[in-house]
């Protein structure tokens, strides 16, 4: 009788490259031959730069199968999420991926101000907790990039001290302080996202005029930019235009998702026409450079089935099906993914119960492929 | 020229049982197709590693997915009940068998086939610990008790 030690890698590969990779443990363990097959294949499918979406709300994993998301009745959606148990003991206020590794800030006592900071890199099971160079507090903002010779750094604005830059390095387990800004106060440091090892941050521009009280004024122009924090040169580069022009300053919606690991997207609603949902991808992509061409734009006042004061807290595009991908979380408390696309197509998926309203930061949906960095 | 439809071939196993289908049937093995071109197929068509129960289990597919193949691209409909009938399929076989399945349509060079018996046996492991795996694949655990402790320790909570 034939017996499976009489395959030949060839289809042993075959078959563990179809183990999902949220499963991926048993096979790890088995034996060294098979570990390193494994390195292999995923190493090979970083090159492909494979599109596996995994969405890390409250350390559960889903996993999307955007093959059929187009048919009717598919299930899109790995229904066996898991949640990893070590989180347990942990609160989480905020996940922020970069190649993958996900930084996690995390969500101590409601009237403490301080918070902790770790790096967990999911397929190796590893984890980092930062020590911090003064107490990271609540307000201070974080992200996770590396530089042109792959070493891993953390940026960190540090609130308590005028919004300080300090930058953390992996090799060392240090930090330094940097001795630069960027140029405007309204950078935002929570929307932004992570490509190519590099960071780019959401940014303002305000013109303001005094008014008759004193302390306040009138903001009478807002022009909205894109920063990119590169990490090898360890600069802020130049403002770079996003492609909208707001028809005058307002509340406006802004979110980033990178796509895939090769470009960015950008998805705009403003107030006063807030049932027009744009996003847009780059066509170039640059720390000093950005081009823009428009991806998808949808009245979502014509959707039967959205909620009226939809939008997504945080997406992801599919360039190939031409959709949007995405959650909200309705007041009852559901989460529900919604997929948005071209000639009113539209699909919802309840994937079932949030726990807190103010886990919206949580949601990190990105196209995931495992790191091989060891923490 | 015969059509496809009516051509006759032979496939016969390696224990001699022999199984007469369509051409359309016998092209679905990408191997078998090079033989008819090249026309070699007079007769039987001798395969030496495949068995006559693997065989039949092949052809049961190959048919299948002639005969209900999607009209095209488009056919959502017909690709979600040929899927269903895969799932089926599949459902009957042990993983003894699975496993020759896997053997034979890579063999015969079914992509189909060895796309659906592979998903079939990673779905399997996917739920199994590493020693249910090893006695499975038949390998052996060369990690030292060190080694072996310190991959359970950093896997000890990811994706658990």
């Amino acid at each position: 009788m034939a017996k499976f030690s009489d395959l030949s890698e060839d289809l042993v590969a075959e078959i563990l490259s179809r183990v999902p990779l949220t499963c991926l443990i048993p096979v790890r363990s088995t034996c060294k031959p098979w570990n390193a097959l494994l390195k292999k294949l995923i190493l090979g499918k970083r090159a492909e730069s494979k599109q596996q979406f995994l969405d890390f709300i409250k350390f559960y994993s889903l996993k999307f199968d955007l093959k059929g998301i187009r048919n009717e009745e598919d299930e899109f959606i790995d229904p066996s999420t898991k949640q990893v148990s070590i989180f347990d003991e942990i609160k989480v206020s905020e996940v922020f991926h970069c190649d993958g590794l996900l930084l996690c800030v995390t969500k101590e006592e409601d009237n403490s101000t301080t918070t902790r900071v770790m790096v967990w890199n999911p397929y190796l099971g590893q984890i980092r907790w930062i020590k911090p160079i003064t107490k990271f507090h609540r307000l201070d903002g974080f992200a996770l990039g590396f530089d042109n010779n792959n070493n891993h750094k953390i940026l960190r604005f540090d609130y308590e001290r005028g919004r300080r830059i300090d930058v953390y390095d992996f090799s060392s387990d240090s930090w330094r302080v940097l001795d630069i800004s960027p140029d405007s106060k309204e950078l935002c440091f929570r929307k932004r996202a992570s490509l190519k090892g590099n960071t780019y941050f959401f940014d303002q521009e305000l013109t303001t005029v005094a008014t008759e009280e004193a302390n306040i004024f009138d903001v009478i122009n807002i022009v909205d930019y894109l920063v990119c924090f590169d990490f090898t040169t360890e600069r802020f580069g130049p403002r770079l235009p996003f492609p909208f022009n707001p028809p005058y300053p307002s509340f406006e919606n802004f979110t980033l998702s990178p796509v895939r690991d090769e470009k960015l997207s950008v998805l705009y609603q403003h107030d006063s026409t807030f049932e027009i949902m744009e996003i847009w991808v780059t066509t170039k992509i640059e720390p000093n450079a950005v081009s823009w061409s428009k991806f998808l734009r949808v009245d979502i006042s014509l959707i039967n089935g959205l909620p009226n004061d939809f939008y997504y807290r945080s997406f992801f595009i599919d360039e190939e099906k031409k959709v949007a991908v995405g959650f909200y979380v309705d007041r009852y408390r559901e989460t529900i993914v919604f997929i948005i696309g071209e000639d009113g197509y539209f699909k919802s998926v309840n994937i079932g119960e949030a726990t807190n309203p103010s886990d919206y930061g949580l949601h990190v949906c990105s196209s995931y492929v495992p790191s091989l960095v060891q923490l | 020229m015969a059509s496809s439809s009516t051509n006759k071939f032979v496939l016969k196993s390696n224990d001699d049982v022999s199984f007469e289908v369509t051409e359309a049937v016998a092209r679905e093995f990408q191997v078998i197709a090079h033989i008819i071109d090249d026309d070699c197929a007079k007769k039987a068509i001798p395969l030496s590693n495949v068995t006559g129960e693997i065989l039949s289990k092949m052809i049961e597919y190959g048919k299948k997915h002639i005969e209900e193949a999607p009209v095209d691209e488009e056919d959502e409909e017909g690709k979600k009940k040929l899927q269903i009938w895969d799932e089926e399929f599949m459902k009957q076989f042990n993983m003894e068998i699975v496993f020759q399945l896997i053997l034979a349509s890579n063999y015969l060079n079914n992509k189909g086939l060895l796309d659906l018996t592979c998903c079939t046996v990673a779905d399997h492991i996917k739920d199994m610990t590493p020693d249910e795996v090893r006695t499975l694949f038949n390998v052996k655990n060369d990690y030292t008790t060190e080694e072996e402790e310190e991959i359970r320790k950093e896997n000890s909570w990811a994706f658990e």
